[in-house]
């Protein structure tokens, strides 16, 4: 009877594991991007002026003197480290910019040359973040109610180095 | 004409929202109903929970569905979750590839990987069913171009250029040249050291679209590497006057070659230096 009942217990306890998988899909928030308050990462000052209304839209946010302007600005606070020379990779930034032009909410992503998640030196993650949330040159383009919304940059490196767009 | 063409195309389907023909699969098939479930999902906004929930709904019934896996992918990569969107519109490419590997050839493009997105349009254009004219998705340039200015950034410019020179000779009615096309084959002809051929092809990219300031650049770039330094200053000083320094810039742009404002500035003052 025991030697029946384990292999059909250990069966069911699969079919168990697997409905749960299932389960745990991720959920999705209302607008994929909507990115709520995070108090261990997130600045308690960074406020959106209307919740109701922040658009998913990366072509409404610009940046005064454009993407060579953030390299400019990254490259004069970056400061290279040997432990950085095997890193080549991308990190995608997402980050939201309320009507005052202030930032928050940042998130990313860092990937090899072909997408896929990976891992960077510890010190240089702090560090391109660091950079980044110092922006402060974000624009709203083509709008004179300077509505909320979500961007990301993309900063690509080789050995360690941003390559200049 | 080919505007007039692309226009009432994309006039067109901006209303029907891209919707695919369903009827091609047996009825009460899982195809169908996967068919079926795609559109209903484009009827709600792009990126919302619905459209999303309906999009994987489709895609559980029909995994090869890549039609569903590429419009799923879109609102990810639209928003900077590149891992995610990059991982399902790879499952698209797979199901799918002549209708997917040029939309994934864009996103590399567009996130300055231009070795990959060399990759996908080589193998792109090597399909034997492969269309010759095919669009980035808002229907703004034709994938050869992002394949030259790919070819260039990794510093192959002589292959760019062929693929340039075929680009512009494919079109029988030079009415057919975009904003772009002259001025991609005219920084090729410079970056290949043909400097009359860059200026020739420069100089009908501003007769069709005379306020980029870009243009100006690699005409006195050329005009200055054939050693006329007189005619590039003038050409710089020309362009500055007539243009001002924009406030702020976009960061999408699908000119990976794109001259600033500063850049008049700095060759200019390179020259009157000389």
């Amino acid at each position: 009877m025991t030697k029946i009942q384990t292999p059909f217990l250990l069966f069911l306890l699969l079919i168990l594991l697997s409905c749960n998988q299932k389960k745990e899909q991720k959920e999705y928030t209302e607008h994929i991007g909507d990115t709520v308050f995070n108090p261990k990462i997130d600045h308690q000052n960074f406020k959106f002026c209307d919740t109701s209304k922040v658009f998913h839209s990366r072509s409404l946010i610009g940046y005064i003197g454009g993407q060579r302007a953030i390299e400019k600005e990254f490259l004069q606070q970056f400061v290279f480290d040997e432990s950085f020379q095997d890193f080549t990779g991308t990190f995608s930034i997402r980050l939201a910019l309320n009507c005052k032009r202030e930032t928050g909410r940042f998130r990313w992503e860092i990937l090899d040359n072909q997408f896929r998640q990976i891992d960077s030196p510890k010190k240089l993650e702090e560090q391109v973040i660091t950079i980044v949330r110092n922006l402060k040159n974000w624009e709203h383009i083509n709008s004179e109610t300077n509505p909320d919304g979500y961007c990301y940059i993309i900063l690509n490196f080789n050995n360690g180095k941003l390559i200049l767009s | 004409m080919k505007q007039v063409i692309l226009f009432a195309f994309f006039f067109t389907f901006s209303f029907i929202n891209a919707q695919v023909n369903c009827l091609i699969y047996p009825e009460n098939s899982d195809e169908r109903k996967s068919c079926e479930i795609t559109n209903e999902a484009l009827t709600y906004e792009q990126g919302s929970k619905k459209s999303q929930m309906l999009l994987d709904k489709a895609i559980l019934l029909n995994p090869k569905n890549d039609f569903a896996l590429k419009e799923k992918s879109v609102p990810f990569l639209k928003r900077g979750f590149i891992l995610e969107g990059m991982e399902i519109l790879n499952k698209a490419v797979e199901a799918n590839p002549r209708d997917n590997l040029d939309y994934r050839a864009y996103w590399f493009f567009a996130l300055g990987n231009y070795k990959m997105c060399v990759e996908d349009l080589e193998r792109y254009y090597a399909l034997p069913n492969a269309f010759p004219y095919i669009y980035t998705s808002g229907g703004d340039m034709d994938m050869r171009l992002l394949l030259a200015m790919s070819y260039a950034k990794l510093n192959q410019n002589k292959k760019g250029l062929d693929v340039m020179k075929k680009y512009v000779d494919s079109y029988e009615d030079t009415s057919d040249i975009g904003n772009l096309d002259y001025y991609v084959l005219g920084m090729l002809y410079y970056k290949n050291g043909e400097f009359e051929n860059a200026i020739n092809a420069i100089e009908k990219q501003m007769a069709i679209l005379p306020n980029k300031y870009g243009n100006y650049y690699y005409a006195a770039l050329s005009h200055k590497a054939l050693g006329n330094t007189e005619k590039a200053k003038e050409i710089l000083k020309d362009a500055m006057s007539k243009f001002s320094k924009p406030d702020y810039y976009s960061l999408i742009n699908y000119n990976c070659f794109k001259v600033y404002f500063e850049d008049l500035e700095n060759e200019y003052n390179l020259l009157v230096k000389e």
